[in-house]
């Protein structure tokens, strides 16, 4: 029966596929010139309340003639199935949360409206409009860059006599060996979902493959450019983390049920993750840093790793496009942003705003604003169905099953452009 | 059976259920296989591709992965699931002062949802947790595991979970079994000094036939559907070792929003089910019958 209801489901889709009429979205106006607007977010409720409601009293404040009706939806699946339904039947709100995946899937079905006209278009920063632009439109606006690094726990290394967090791979490797020797815990690598191993791989190519050649991905995506021939440097880093890591306990170990718990509670020196897990991290009784992976040679300055996060779109069904494009607008505005960041730990994506002022993160904004920073390639090759073949893939490899060589091989033939 | 008016007013009767069934269950069957042969993406338009998904499906290691993991898995908890359960309630229906408790206590873990079940099973199974921990304070330190990382024994330990949820509703359809044996059956073996094994096996077994036949249907249904369990424990890890055919239509809808490629594979299951739970039941009926 879960069977034929999972079918019925799918049909259901299908049948507004092939042509129940749409409805227009479910906003509405009056007379008075009084418009409600409908916003459909997964930030603003639940566990993330983002300070969403804070600025959209401001918004609302700004904006008299404008009532806002803010529905909060659960994230991930949740989100992912009413929207999808929604959208398909010409009832999703006038304006939408989405993030770079969205752009790609719902921009190539049409749900999105073109925003490149829009003020804030051109301070968007240029390494990100590629994530919010889908053949040539400008389909988001982008609402922070949440950077991925390392946690480290500062009053586990001062025991061990280590006063700074490494910043080079030599440095850190010779930390985890005086973390060993000195007894104390050491490098969590929780992988048992698959995305740290991604994650540090990346990381690393943040400095080790983007640093040299910031369009890697673009090239990748023309196949000028291969796995094989860019990636040796993170995978090998990951190998030599096996001196200090157990890598058959890591693949058995939850990144977010048993990594990020262990290392809060101080069992732990170093975990990697995003800047979203800081609220939880910074609760923790001990001095903390947060740095970007320390992947270069001796000596040598660290890029960080930033993650394209939410973005407001435009339903293109909307009826009240102009409220909108004001609300987003609003949205874009450093000021008006700013209650968001700091919320989330993030930095600005617009290069005329000012960067969160988190302590925490000024490693991470000082690389930014040095223009030493990648983004996660989710517009890209690291795609659901690749991403989900190269997670595995590195499990293997972790679990010594695959060489270097052939762990990039198989990462190459999954990431690979279609027909390439 | 009817005739004339009476079979115009047996039509009638008939028409709502009827009507209700084909909308809600035969209409969006059809659409859900007339799906798989699209490109659907979620989006308004899609494009005819024939059995282009079947192929892909029949062609990719990772599918055919998913299905050899998704009998295997059916294969083990059919056989753990009812052996245990059967045994369960073998002692529990000569005792009838524990039987009402010690069948509510093994009916406990199914009333816990399987993702919080699943959370639960994930800090017993890490390689500091409970079960290594009883293990090594056992004196079996030789046994302990990285449960869930070996991708030799993951999917075990995941079907471990399942057994561990449901083994007392099979017990408990074991027991239904057991009360309409008559008890004239035993006195007559105990008469005639019959041994525990073959009253097991002379008059038990057979008995149990009906209720064997239920379990084995209800077991095959949801362990070949399984998805809930390998999603929260082991997201189908590692090394795709314990990723089923459900989880493969999860991944494809709600990660890769290839609607058309989760409509296939949704198809595929579907097959599967049919075949192998129409087959046993089958099977199960002519036993019972020859019996």
């Amino acid at each position: 029966m879960r069977l034929i209801r999972s079918l019925a489901l799918l049909s259901a889709v299908a049948a507004v596929t092939s042509g129940v009429a749409a409805c227009g979205s479910s906003s509405s106006g009056n007379s008075s010139g009084q418009v409600t607007l409908t916003v459909e977010s997964w930030k603003g409720g639940g566990s993330e309340p983002a300070n969403v409601a804070e600025v959209d009293a401001a918004f609302e404040k700004a904006y008299p003639n404008i009532k806002l009706s803010f529905s909060y939806v659960p994230p991930n699946d949740v989100y992912q199935e009413k929207l999808q339904s929604q959208l398909l039947a010409g009832d999703a709100a006038d304006v939408i949360m989405v993030d770079p995946q969205h752009v790609q899937s719902w921009g190539k079905s049409g749900y999105l409206a073109d925003l490149s006209s829009q003020p804030w278009a051109g301070q968007i920063s240029a390494p990100l409009k590629p994530f919010v632009s889908y053949q040539g439109k400008l389909l988001a606006s982008p609402m922070e860059l949440s950077p991925v690094g390392l946690y480290v726990n500062m009053s586990v290394l001062a025991k061990a006599g280590i006063t700074t967090a490494p910043t080079d791979f030599p440095s850190f490797l010779t930390d985890l060996g005086k973390l060993k020797t000195a007894g104390l815990p050491g490098y969590s690598f929780p992988d048992s979902q698959g995305y740290m191993a991604e994650f540090v791989m990346l990381m690393s190519a943040a400095t080790t493959v983007y640093k040299q050649t910031p369009d890697w991905d673009q090239q990748f995506m023309q196949g000028k450019v291969s796995f094989t021939n860019s990636f040796q440097t993170p995978l090998e880093q990951i190998q030599q983390l096996g001196g200090y890591v157990n890598f058959a306990d890591a693949v058995g170990t939850d990144e977010t049920t048993t990594g990020e718990p262990d290392f809060i509670a101080g069992k732990s020196a170093f975990y990697a993750g995003g800047s979203w897990l800081a609220e939880a991290i910074e609760k923790a009784n001990f001095k903390l840093a947060f740095i970007p992976w320390p992947g270069g040679g001796t000596g040598t300055q660290p890029s960080a790793l930033m993650f394209p996060g939410t973005m407001w779109a435009m339903n293109a069904a909307t009826s009240h496009s102009a409220a909108a494009e004001d609300y987003i607008n609003f949205w874009s505005q450093s000021e008006n942003l700013a209650p968001f960041l700091s919320s989330e730990a993030a930095i600005s994506p617009f290069r005329s705003s000012g960067t969160a002022g988190d302590p925490l993160l000024s490693t991470m904004v000082a690389a930014y604003s040095a223009d030493r920073f990648a983004l996660f390639p989710t517009n890209s090759w690291d795609l659901a169905q690749p991403e989900t073949t190269i997670r595995s893939v590195l499990q293997g490899f972790l679990l010594g099953k695959t060489s270097v060589s052939a762990t990039l091989q198989a990462i190459q033939s999954a990431a690979a452009p279609s027909g390439s | 059976m009817f005739t004339g008016r009476g079979r115009y007013a047996a039509i009638l009767f008939l028409l709502p259920a009827a009507a209700v069934y084909g909308l809600f269950i035969l209409y969006p069957l059809v659409r859900g296989v007339l799906l798989s042969f699209t490109d659907n993406s979620g989006g308004p338009t899609s494009n005819f591709v024939g059995l282009r998904q079947y192929q892909s499906l029949l062609h990719d290691p990772t599918t055919m992965g998913a299905l050899w993991h998704t009998v295997i898995y059916a294969v083990v908890v059919l056989i753990a699931q009812t052996g245990l359960g059967l045994l369960a309630a073998s002692v529990l229906a000569r005792r009838e002062r524990i039987r009402r408790t010690a069948s509510s206590i093994l009916l406990l873990p199914a009333l816990i949802s399987p993702v919080m079940a699943s959370f639960i099973w994930s800090y017993l199974y890490r390689p500091d947790g409970g079960i290594n921990t009883l293990l090594g304070n056992l004196g079996l330190g030789s046994l302990q595991q990285i449960w869930l990382g070996n991708p030799s024994i993951a999917l075990y330990a995941v079907a471990a979970v399942n057994i561990w949820m449901f083994v007392g509703y099979s017990c408990i359809i074991f027991l239904a079994g057991y009360a309409g044996i008559p008890r004239e059956l035993f006195e007559a073996a105990d008469l005639d000094g019959a041994g525990r094994w073959k009253r097991f096996t002379r008059i038990e077994w057979p008995m149990l036939a009906p209720a064997l036949t239920v379990n084995v249907t209800l077991s095959l249904i949801g362990s070949l559907g399984v998805f809930d369990f390998p999603l929260v424990l082991t997201n189908g890890g590692p090394v795709n070792s314990t990723n089923t055919l459900a989880l493969l239509i999860y991944q494809d809808i709600f990660n890769d929003s290839d609607f058309g490629m989760g409509a296939a594979t949704a198809v595929l299951l579907l097959l599967l089910v049919v075949v192998v739970s129409t087959g046993a039941s089958i099977l199960l009926r002519r036993r019972e019958r020859a019996l």
